[in-house]
């Protein structure tokens, strides 16, 4: 290939010239191409990074109210992301990461007001006033394969929503239905009035890491819970979730 | 005696078809690759199953690493009619004004330091300091940014909150008292980029990245900043999760 054959192999010509080949050495081209491939493989990137959309309430207070009312008690759910503490309530960060944890309680906040105390001029003084066997609040966890984990406990608040997606994601799963198709007609499910859904609040503590927080969104999405919230914590949420972990962690 | 004769074999082997290949192989990455950006700090974003794809355009991008400091990235190609180059001295003479009208401070900016801004990629530290960033040398401006240089006064990253008590007063006192994270996001909404401010309206402007082992209280103090400014629409950077 790379060689150039000169002359002719006609030997009857009084002029007889020699067969001469010349060939071209390839290797360095091959080596020098194979350097520049390393160097673009190396230096790009392809995998396309993906967004997730999140709206955040308004800091306005009169607007945060009105969507707070929104949420009925019946179906206002609070979500707390925390991290995995030893017994003296510190942070367990004996592995080097910390381990998420997750609790929850039904119902809107000030409803469970009556059962923490704050005392407006010392904050740090909380009375807890909780009868034993009477808290809301309850452990969940991010094993998304238990029927303790939280997905468990999304998707059985939002049954009614995912009755209806059902049959269009088994079309879609079919092929007959495309991915925007399925999207829009799920939107509509959602915003379907009629339907009883919940509303997740989605609070976390100092100690939980953002990536936990993107995997709760997460359900959020695989679940399609139509409304849901990231808000701050208040010190009631915070003396809740303590005194649950003081009776548990021992 | 007979002596086995040897046949002479010439051990050349023909790379032709080898180099024809490497060649495809190197027009194929060439044209397909999109180059790593140069960050101050490497996050690991966190998985999810949300498959909406990062625009290339009219996007910018905040890092946010796990101590709190920010870095503003603008993602726009040359080839747009706002291209980068322009739009980032409109943002720097924003922000100017906008540092001014804050904090009653004026940072001068010569000609060839706003050029020099122009051509920046990641950008990120006190206001203050930035005409003498930009008047660094390549490798200061990376070390720099990425923190080795502290101990000389070189501080990285946009401050999220008061830095010190003059500052803590000033937006205690004022209604529309901005730390300077938020003068820049305003700056940025201000530049005349149509494309770009339908795109925060959207909700797709403002994309947010951090690595996934950051602790959210970090992360939440940068989405409060946001928030206190009326955007409260933005994306999260994460990686693709296939779903269980």
């Amino acid at each position: 290939m790379a060689q150039i054959e000169s002359g002719g192999g006609n030997s009857k010509g009084k002029n007889h010239q020699k067969k001469m080949t010349i060939r071209v050495d390839f290797t360095p081209m091959v080596d020098m191409n194979m350097l520049l491939i390393t160097f673009f493989m190396l230096c790009t990137t392809m995998i396309k990074t993906q967004t997730l959309n999140i709206a955040l309430p308004s800091n306005k207070e009169n607007l945060n109210q009105e969507q707070m009312n929104q949420a009925s008690t019946k179906n206002a759910v609070t979500i707390i992301v925390d991290a995995k503490r030893l017994a003296n309530g510190q942070v367990d960060s004996t592995s080097g990461a910390v381990v998420p944890e997750i609790y929850y309680y039904e119902g809107k906040a000030n409803e469970i007001e009556g059962q923490v105390i704050l005392d407006e001029t010392n904050p740090d003084n909380i009375v807890v006033n909780l009868p034993a066997g009477q808290e809301k609040i309850q452990k969940s966890s991010f094993d998304m394969s238990s029927k303790e984990g939280i997905r468990a406990y999304i998707k059985k608040r939002n049954d009614k929503v995912l009755e209806q997606i059902e049959p269009i994601r088994k079309e879609f799963k079919e092929g007959k239905k495309t991915q925007a198709e399925f999207d829009s007609l799920a939107k509509i499910v959602r915003a379907n009035e009629d339907i009883e859904k919940p509303v997740i609040i989605i609070k976390a503590t100092d100690a939980a890491s953002y990536g936990s927080i993107v995997a709760l969104l997460d359900e959020m999405q695989i679940n399609q819970i139509a409304k849901y919230q990231i808000d701050n914590i208040t010190a009631q949420d915070k003396a809740l979730l303590e005194n649950y972990q003081k009776r548990h962690n021992k | 005696m007979g002596r086995v004769k040897q046949n002479k074999k010439s051990t050349f082997i023909d790379m032709t078809a080898m180099s024809d290949v490497t060649v495809l192989l190197l027009t194929f990455f060439m044209l397909t690759s999109t180059f790593l950006a140069k960050a101050p700090y490497q996050a690991t974003t966190p998985p999810s199953v949300s498959t909406e794809e990062m625009p290339m355009n009219n996007v910018v991008e905040i890092l946010v690493n796990p101590q709190g400091k920010v870095w503003i990235t603008m993602n726009n190609d040359t080839a747009q009619e706002a291209s980068n180059e322009k739009m980032r001295i409109e943002l720097l003479q924003n922000m100017q004004a906008e540092y001014e009208q804050q904090t009653g401070k004026k940072v001068n900016f010569t000609n060839e330091q706003m050029q020099a801004f122009a051509k920046q990629g990641a950008f990120g530290v006190p206001f203050n300091q930035l005409p003498a960033f930009l008047s660094a040398s390549t490798e200061e401006q990376d070390s720099w940014l990425a923190g080795k240089e502290v101990a000389q006064g070189k501080q990285s990253g946009i401050p999220i909150k008061a830095q010190t008590e003059e500052e803590k007063e000033r937006i205690r006192n004022s209604k529309k008292g901005y730390t300077e994270y938020q003068m820049w996001i305003n700056a940025i909404s201000k530049t005349s980029n149509d494309a770009l401010k339908q795109a925060i309206i959207n909700g797709t402007g403002f994309s947010l990245k951090a690595d996934q082992s950051t602790s959210f209280a970090v992360v939440h103090m940068v989405m409060d900043n946001m928030q206190t400014i009326g955007k409260n629409k933005f994306t999260l950077v994460t990686a693709l999760k296939t779903e269980e």
